[in-house]
C-alpha cells in the first residue's frame, strides 16, 4: 500500500476508536477553542471600530484640514481660505447650483451618561447649509432637521441612547446654553455617536470664526487628484485634502494597532500555553496506543503514515476547536456595544464585528497550535519500535 | 512531611507529562500576571492621586465657575491648599503643536508640593512677572526653552479684547519632573497666571474651569468632595468635585474598556486551563491507581491517600503557578523602567489564590476516585 492508502486507513481506525479517547480529544478541542475565542474577539473590536468609522466613507468625498493638522479639533480655516476651498474644481453642484461643500466645525462637550453616575466626552458638529445633502446616507428617523440661526441640534441614534435626556425637547447645555434637540438621525457610521448643529450657530456660542474642517462632494473618485492640486497651486491656502477613506484610516490608526497588538501579543501567549497542551495530550495519546501503532509497524505500515496519521488527528481536533471558538465568540460578542475615544477626543460607540476574515485568521491560528503540538508526537510515533507491542501483549 | 517524598515520586511518575502540564500552567499564570499587573498597576498609580480634588462646573466644565468658590472651599476642615485650573488650549507656532497650558496662581505649587518642588524663587519670580510662565522640564527640553526665554503661544479659545489670539510669555521657572511620571498632564505642563489671561481675555471673565485642592488625608477624598458639592447644591453655581485619580480614570477608562478584555481573557484562560490540568491529574492518578491500591492495603487510610491526591494537585499547581509568576514580575521589572509601573503584590496573592483554586478542582474527582477504590478491582487490574 502507498503512504497516502496506509495512513488514510490509520486515520479511519482512529476515528473509529474516538469515542473510547473523546475526554481527552474534547480537552484538545476545549483548550484550542479558548485561544481561538479570546484571538477573535479581541481582533473583533479592532475591525469592528474600522467598521463604523469606514462604512459611511466614500472615495469620492474629500475632507480638506488645516496643513499639518492630526484631526479636526487642531485644525482651523478662516473662512476666506473655506471659500475658496469650496470653490475648487470638481466639486459637485446641487441641481440649484450650490456647492455641496460643507464648512463643519467640531466641539467636543461633557454630557451626563445614562444609566451610570459619570459624564463621557461627545462630539457636537457644526454643518454648513449642504452638509445634509453631501451625506445622503443620513437619515432623520424621528423629528425634524435643525434650523440654522437657532440653538437646535439632532442627534444621532447611538448617542442618543449612550447619553442622558437626549431625546426630542430635551434641552443638553452646549458651551454654556442650552440647545433643544429636534431630531434623531442615523447614517451607520461613526457621526451615530455625536450630535449635530448648524456651523454659523455653534460657531456665535463658542465665540469662534474659524471652521475646522470643510467635507466636500465631488464629481468622482479621480476628480479628488485635480482638486487637489488647485488647492496646493494656491499658496495662500494652507490646506491639506484626504479623501474620506484616508481621512478617517488616520483617526484610528493609534487605537487600531493598540487593538491588533493585544490581540496577537495575547493570543500567542495563549497559543504558546495551548502547544503545551496539545503535546501533553498528543504524548499520551500515542503511549496510550502504544501497542496498536507498534503492531501496525509490525505488520507492514511504513513510519510515514503513523506521522500523517497523528498530525490529520490533531490538526482536525485544532480545526474544530478553532470554529468552535469562532461560534463562542460570535455568539457572545458579535454586535455588542463598545465605546472609546476615538481621535479628536470624542467618545466613539462602536460594535464588535466577527468577520469571515477574522474568523479564516482564528482558525488558521489553531490549525497551527494543531500541528505544533501534534508534530513530536506523531515523530514518535512513527519511531516506536515493534518490540513494544510484543511486550505488552 | 514524611509523605513529601510520595508525593514527590507520585508528581514524576511521567516526568514528560509533568513538564509540559507545568509548562502550560505556567504560561496560564505568567498571561495572568501580566494582565493583573497591568490593570491593577495602573488602578494603584491612579489612587496615589487622590490627594488632589478637582472643582468644577456641574453643567459641564467649560462653563466655569465663579473665581470666588476658591475662598469657600479653602475654610473647609481638610483642606491644606486651594489654586485654580482653566484650560487655555494653546499651540506653539502651528497649531499641530497644542499645549497643555493652565492659568493658575502661584498657590499651585503648595497644592502640588508632593509631586513636584519648584524653587521659591521660580515662584516669586511667577507672582512678580505678569506674563510669567513655569514649564515642565520634558516640554521645556522639547522646544529648547530656557528660564528667561519669551514665548509666544496663540489659541483659539481665548481671543483677547483687542482680537488677537497671540500671547506672549516669559519662562520664569521649570518644573523638575520626569519625564516618565504616571500623571501624563504633570509631564507636559505649561502654567501661566490666571490674572494675564483674564485681563487680556474677552469672553468667561472671572471665571475659572477648575478650583482645585489639596487634602490632607486622603483618605477623605470622597467625603470632603460631598462637603464641597454641598457647600453649592441648588445655587446658581452648582459644582462637582471629583478626585484627581477619578478624572484621571474616566480617561483612561474611555480609552478602550480594558477591564472587558482582561476579564475574558483571564476566565478563558482559567477555565481551559482547568480542563488540561485537571485531565492530566485524572490521567496520571488513573495509571497509579494499582500503587495507591498497595498504599491502602499496608495500611494507609482513605484520607490520607485522598490527601495525597490533593497534596500532588497543589505541589504541581502552586509551583508552576509560581514561576509564572515570577517570569510576569520579572517582565514587569523591564517594562517598570520605561512605565514606571510595578506589579503590585496583590496580584501574586492573587494568582496563587487561583493555583489553589486549580489545584483543588483538578485533584477533586481523581480524589475522590481514589478515596472510594475497591481495592480488589484495583489491585487485579496489575
Amino acid at each position: 500500500m502507498d503512504i497516502l492508502k496506509q495512513a488514510l486507513f490509520v486515520l479511519t481506525m482512529n476515528v473509529r476508536a474516538l469515542r473510547h479517547r473523546l475526554g481527552t480529544s474534547l480537552v484538545i478541542v476545549i483548550g484550542i477553542a479558548g485561544v481561538a475565542a479570546v484571538l477573535i474577539s479581541v481582533l473583533a473590536m479592532a475591525a469592528g471600530l474600522v467598521k463604523t468609522l469606514h462604512s459611511s466613507a466614500r472615495d469620492d468625498r474629500a475632507v480638506v484640514v488645516r496643513n499639518g493638522a492630526s484631526d479636526e479639533t487642531s485644525s482651523f480655516l478662516a473662512r476666506d481660505a473655506a471659500t475658496t476651498a469650496m470653490d475648487g474644481p470638481g466639486v459637485k453642484r446641487d441641481p440649484s447650483g450650490k456647492a455641496l461643500a460643507s464648512a463643519e466645525v467640531l466641539v467636543v462637550e461633557s454630557l451626563p451618561l445614562a444609566g451610570e453616575d459619570a459624564e463621557a466626552q461627545i462630539s457636537v458638529r457644526g454643518l454648513g447649509p449642504t452638509g445634509v445633502a453631501l451625506r445622503p446616507e443620513l437619515r432623520i428617523t424621528q423629528g425634524r432637521m435643525f434650523q440654522p440661526g437657532v440653538s437646535e441640534v439632532i442627534v444621532g441614534e447611538m448617542a442618543a441612547s449612550r447619553f442622558k435626556d437626549l431625546r426630542i425637547g430635551d434641552t443638553p447645555v452646549l458651551r454654556g446654553r442650552p440647545w433643544t434637540v429636534v431630531g434623531t438621525f442615523s447614517s451607520r457610521s461613526a457621526h451615530d455617536s455625536t450630535l449635530l448643529a448648524d456651523a454659523e450657530t455653534l460657531m456665535g456660542a463658542m465665540g469662534r470664526n474659524e471652521y475646522q474642517s470643510i467635507t466636500v462632494q465631488l464629481e468622482s473618485p479621480q476628480a479628488i487628484g485635480p482638486y487637489r492640486d488647485a488647492l496646493r497651486l494656491n499658496s495662500s491656502l494652507p490646506v491639506e485634502v484626504f479623501s474620506e477613506r484616508d481621512f478617517f484610516t488616520r483617526q484610528s490608526t493609534t487605537l487600531n494597532t493598540v487593538l491588533k497588538s493585544i490581540a496577537y501579543v495575547v493570543g500567542g501567549i495563549m497559543a504558546f500555553g495551548a502547544v503545551f497542551a496539545a503535546l501533553n495530550i498528543m504524548y499520551s495519546a500515542v503511549s496510550t496506543r502504544a501497542v496498536e501503532i507498534a503492531t501496525l509497524r509490525g505488520i507492514g505500515f511504513g513510519p510515514d503514515a503513523m506521522v500523517i496519521a497523528v498530525l490529520v488527528e490533531t490538526l482536525a481536533l485544532a480545526a474544530i476547536g478553532g470554529a468552535l471558538g469562532a461560534v463562542v465568540a460570535w455568539l457572545a460578542f458579535n454586535g455588542y456595544d463598545l465605546s472609546t475615544i476615538s481621535g479628536g477626543g470624542s467618545q466613539l460607540v462602536f460594535q464588535l464585528a466577527v468577520t469571515p476574515k477574522i474568523v479564516t485568521i482564528g482558525i488558521a491560528w489553531a490549525c497551527a497550535i494543531g500541528l505544533l503540538g501534534g508534530l513530536w508526537p506523531a515523530l514518535q510515533a512513527a519511531r516506536l519500535p515493534v518490540v513494544v507491542a510484543i511486550r505488552s501483549a | 512531611m514524611k509523605y513529601i517524598h510520595l508525593v514527590w515520586t507520585g508528581i514524576w511518575h511521567k516526568p514528560r507529562r509533568t513538564v509540559l502540564t507545568m509548562a502550560t500552567i505556567a504560561v496560564a499564570f505568567m498571561l495572568f500576571g501580566l494582565l493583573q499587573g497591568i490593570d491593577q498597576g495602573a488602578d494603584a498609580v491612579i489612587k496615589t492621586f487622590n490627594n488632589h480634588l478637582f472643582t468644577g462646573n456641574k453643567h459641564g466644565v467649560g462653563q466655569g465657575i465663579p473665581l470666588a468658590h476658591m475662598d469657600k472651599v479653602r475654610s473647609l476642615p481638610g483642606i491644606t491648599a486651594v489654586t485654580q485650573w482653566t484650560f487655555f488650549g494653546g499651540y506653539f507656532k502651528e497649531p499641530r503643536n497644542s499645549l497643555a497650558v493652565f492659568a493658575t496662581d502661584s498657590q499651585v505649587f503648595k497644592v502640588y508640593s508632593k509631586d513636584f518642588q519648584v524653587p521659591p524663587e521660580q515662584i516669586a519670580a511667577m507672582e512678580r512677572t505678569r506674563t510669567a510662565a513655569v514649564v515642565a522640564r520634558p516640554l521645556a527640553d522639547k522646544y529648547k526653552w530656557r528660564i528667561g526665554d519669551r514665548v509666544t503661544l496663540r489659541t483659539s479659545l481665548w481671543t483677547q479684547t483687542n482680537g488677537r489670539d497671540d500671547y506672549q510669555f516669559d519662562i520664569v521657572g521649570i518644573i523638575p519632573i520626569s519625564p516618565y511620571h504616571p500623571n501624563p498632564t504633570l509631564r507636559d505642563l505649561f502654567l501661566i497666571n490666571f490674572s494675564y489671561l483674564d485681563a487680556a481675555r474677552q469672553f468667561h471673565r472671572g471665571r475659572v474651569h477648575y478650583v482645585v485642592s489639596s487634602i490632607a488625608d486622603v483618605t477623605r477624598a470622597t467625603e470632603i468632595s460631598k462637603l464641597i458639592d454641598s457647600l453649592y447644591a441648588n445655587s446658581a453655581e452648582e459644582t462637582a468635585t471629583t478626585p484627581e485619580s477619578a478624572m484621571m480614570q474616566s480617561q483612561m477608562r474611555q480609552l478602550l474598556d480594558f477591564g472587558l478584555i482582561v476579564t475574558l481573557v483571564v476566565s478563558a484562560v482559567f477555565l481551559t486551563l482547568l480542563l488540561v490540568t485537571g485531565n492530566s491529574i485524572a490521567q496520571s492518578v488513573r495509571e497509579r491507581i494499582p500503587d495507591f491500591a498497595v498504599l491502602k492495603t499496608i495500611g494507609f487510610s482513605d484520607l490520607t491517600v485522598t490527601a495525597l491526591v490533593f497534596l500532588e494537585a497543589l505541589l504541581l499547581c502552586i509551583f508552576a503557578g509560581a514561576i509564572g509568576l515570577l517570569i510576569a514580575r520579572g517582565i514587569f521589572v523591564v517594562l517598570g523602567m520605561i512605565f514606571a509601573l510595578t506589579m503590585p503584590s496583590a496580584v501574586v496573592f492573587q494568582g496563587m489564590a487561583f493555583a489553589t483554586l486549580l489545584a483543588f478542582l483538578s485533584g477533586l474527582i481523581p480524589a475522590l476516585r481514589i478515596n472510594r477504590l475497591n481495592l480488589i478491582t484495583a489491585l487485579a487490574n496489575r
